[in-house]
């Protein structure tokens, strides 16, 4: 558990960061998001002391960073920085195995390391020996993820990683890693100013404004309690519907079915369909309600404005 | 380049090769050392092999001038370097015919034609290498194939008959003592001028409030000139001699080896330190920010990091800085410090010019290839660190 209490930083008379305070869980995806210069970068390098702050204090797991050295503070903590920054004279395979090599691994679990993190990431075996130059930004940005996961660190920070690719390769970089993170259930911190990458990740998000965190809470909530009108305005108006990406019609359809029906006249949506899609055939169906309908075809119940809202109206949070 | 249907350097080095064949002068005939010369033509010394070297010109003239893509380029580089190794072979068979039994003692010595002819055939060469795009190892091996041509001559003897290969033979001993002195002095100077250069740009790297107390001194010796740093060198080098026993046991004193080496080695710090500081500072911040995120200590960011992505930089400053010290080491010679400036000065002061091109051409040769092979060097590093695997 990492546990950031009223950290300030200042720059002169700026103030990056201003008095937060914030508890990421063990084993959570916490997304830090706002405006640019709202000090996004500046809170998540406390984290690692890339940043020493100016007042108040970051623990993990109850120890102070500071009581670590520095070095060894950060080995243990995977970092993928906003601008990639793999080392040009490096491969691919040495620029993955930097922490490793500094942690004195043998070669040999280096390189099963190496192979196996090239896997992970979907990315070719025969890229071990290229160079950076060589890569295009979606490669890049995979192996800096790579690189940060090396050494299996329980902590990852993750500043704007994929903020250098075009939004398709973005979108599938999102959900690869979103499926990755479901296995190995790291404590991520992850930056972002996009909402809808902030939205497909995030088991809680922090939304900061001008050094301050406004409010931090599941993504659900957003709606329901909006700390002040600024978090309405930054999330835009299409934020309840982004939600609906999240869960699928499982997780809201009434279970009102008698065992034996069969699909009424009108269309049925398989549950496993995501709840933006199903809400889109809802509306285009003309109709209140859709059947809905499970692999076997079996009608199980009804979807409709009403499953929705429940969804909405801090139903379960979130699939993971 | 290419596509202009005249390339003007190769124009220039053909017009200049056929001008070289006219002049009056292309080699100097004097029957002893000490009597006034006599100039010959290219004709009127060379006999029919003259005429070599007026068919290579029409051939070089017809490259030049081709619009045809077979002629230009890498062909015409190459028909240069033949003439050039030609010219070189002609003037030894021009000596071979004036020093004959009757005239022993009779001397030969390469006058303005013979410069002119192969200034010109260099600049065929240079424009067919234009013309070919760019260098490589077939560009260098072009430059070596004339190089090779007069190595193999001088071994086997064929211009023996020129009279500065009888200042050599005269001298045999002393020049290659010297010449190994020269390398010595000036290798040793860059060496250490690059190990302190290193150092202060490290420690300027790390410190920056160094930097305009350190570069003071570095640029203050770049701006004295070499022979004024030499005198200023004498009073002090002359009184630590005198008071210190051990260091005169090393050699040292107001003249000979000392004062050159240093002024070698300040002249070495300027371009070494600035490179090497530009080559620490050009990493980009967002590679070192990773670098210290991964959790590597400084010296490792250094060492892994910073280091290796300089050094091409670097090698380029002690590219610069080899190459003036090697041109520079001639001033040795005028304060007993050995080198090929002991042969030049002799010659100035015998007033005998081929004494001076004796000591010379080593010069010119070592300045070249030590140039060629740090320009190699540092374009090997730059691509292997950046790109190619391994
Ligand atoms: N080294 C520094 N010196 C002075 N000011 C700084 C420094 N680093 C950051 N700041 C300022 O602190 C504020 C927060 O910066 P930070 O990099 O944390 O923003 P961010 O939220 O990450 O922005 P972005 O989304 O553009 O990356 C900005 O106003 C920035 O100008
Ligand atoms: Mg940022």
């Amino acid at each position: 558990m990492i546990e950031v209490r009223g950290v300030t930083k200042e720059y002169g008379e700026v103030v990056a960061v201003r008095d937060v305070s914030l508890e990421i869980g063990r084993g959570e995806l916490t997304v830090l998001i706002g405006p640019s210069g709202c000090g996004k970068s500046t809170l998540i390098r406390t984290i690692n002391r890339m940043i020493e702050p100016t007042e108040g204090t970051v623990e993990i797991d109850g120890v102070d960073v500071r009581e670590s050295r520095v070095e060894e503070l950060r080995r243990g903590i995977g970092y993928v920085i906003q601008t990639v920054g793999l080392f040009p004279h490096f491969s691919v395979r040495e620029n993955i195995a930097t922490v490793p090599r500094l942690l004195g691994w043998e070669r040999e679990r280096t390189e099963r390391r190496v192979m196996e993190l090239l896997d992970m990431m979907g990315l070719h075996r025969s890229f071990a020996d290229k160079r950076p130059r060589e890569l295009s930004g979606g490669e890049a940005q995979r192996v800096g993820v790579a690189r940060a996961l090396a050494a299996d660190p329980p902590i990852l920070l993750m500043d704007e990683p994929f903020g250098a690719v075009d939004p398709q390769n973005r979108a599938r970089l999102q959900e690869e890693f979103y499926s990755i993170q479901k296995r190995l259930k790291k404590t991520v911190v992850f930056v972002t100013h996009d909402v809808e990458e902030a939205v497909r990740l995030a088991d809680r998000i922090a939304l900061m404004r001008a050094g301050r965190v406004v409010q931090y809470t599941t993504p659900e909530r957003f709606i329901l309690e909006p700390a002040e009108a600024f978090v309405s305005e930054f999330l835009g108006i299409e934020y309840p519907l982004r939600l609906l990406g999240r869960h699928s019609v499982a997780d809201c359809y009434r279970k009102d079915a008698a065992p034996g029906d069969t699909p009424g006249p009108g269309q049925a949506v398989p549950m496993d369909t995501p709840t933006r899609e199903a809400l889109s055939l809802l509306v285009a169906s003309g109709q209140k309600r859709l059947d809905v309908v499970d692999s076997d075809g079996r009608v199980v119940g009804t979807f409709d404005f009403e499953s929705v809202l429940g969804l909405l109206g801090g139903g379960p949070g979130g699939e993971g | 380049m290419t596509d202009s249907p005249l390339d003007k350097v190769t124009m220039l080095g053909v017009l200049l090769f056929g001008f070289a064949l006219a002049v009056p002068a292309f080699v100097t005939y004097r029957p002893s050392r000490i009597v006034r010369g006599e100039p010959l033509s290219a004709l009127e010394s060379a006999g029919p092999a003259f005429w070599a070297l007026v068919a290579l010109l029409l051939v070089m003239a017809l490259a030049a001038t081709s619009r045809g893509s077979v002629l230009r380029g890498m062909p015409t580089a190459l028909v240069g370097a033949v003439a050039a190794a030609t010219v070189v072979w002609v003037v030894g068979l021009a000596a071979q015919g004036l020093v004959t039994s009757e005239a022993p003692y009779a001397r030969v010595s390469l006058s303005a034609g013979f410069w002119l002819a192969l200034f010109g055939a260099y600049l065929v060469v240079v424009g067919g290498l234009r013309g070919y795009g760019g260098a490589g190892s077939a560009a260098l091996s072009v430059g070596i194939m004339p190089l090779a041509s007069v190595a193999v001559m001088l071994v086997a003897g064929h211009l023996d008959d020129l009279s500065i290969m009888r200042e050599f033979f005269n001298r045999r001993g002393s020049f290659l003592s010297e010449l190994s002195t020269h390398v010595t002095l000036s290798f040793s100077a860059v060496g250490a001028g690059t190990v302190i250069g290193l150092i202060l740009a490290f420690v300027i790297f790390r410190y920056v409030a160094t930097e305009r107390y350190l570069f003071f001194f570095v640029n203050l010796f770049q701006t004295i000139p070499t022979l004024s740093f030499l005198g200023l060198l004498m009073a002090p080098l002359a009184f630590l001699a005198a008071r210190y026993a051990f260091l005169r046991g090393f050699g040292i004193s107001a003249i000979g080896w000392a004062p050159a080496f240093i002024v070698l080695f300040a002249y070495t710090l300027l371009p070494v330190t600035s490179n090497a500081l530009a080559g620490f500072r050009i990493v980009e911040p967002r590679v070192l920010e990773a670098a210290r995120g991964m959790g590597m200590t400084g010296n490792q960011v250094f060492w892994r990091i910073q280091l290796p992505l300089a050094l091409p930089v670097i090698v380029s400053g002690v590219r610069t800085a080899l190459t003036q010290a090697i041109g520079n080491t001639i001033l040795a010679g005028l304060i007993g410090g050995g080198g090929m400036g002991t042969i030049i000065f002799l010659g100035l002061a015998q007033a005998a010019p081929d004494l001076i091109l004796l000591g010379t051409i080593p010069v010119v040769i070592l300045a070249l290839v030590a140039d060629y092979a740090m320009k190699g060097l540092s374009e090997m590093l730059s691509r292997s660190l950046l790109r190619g695997s391994q």
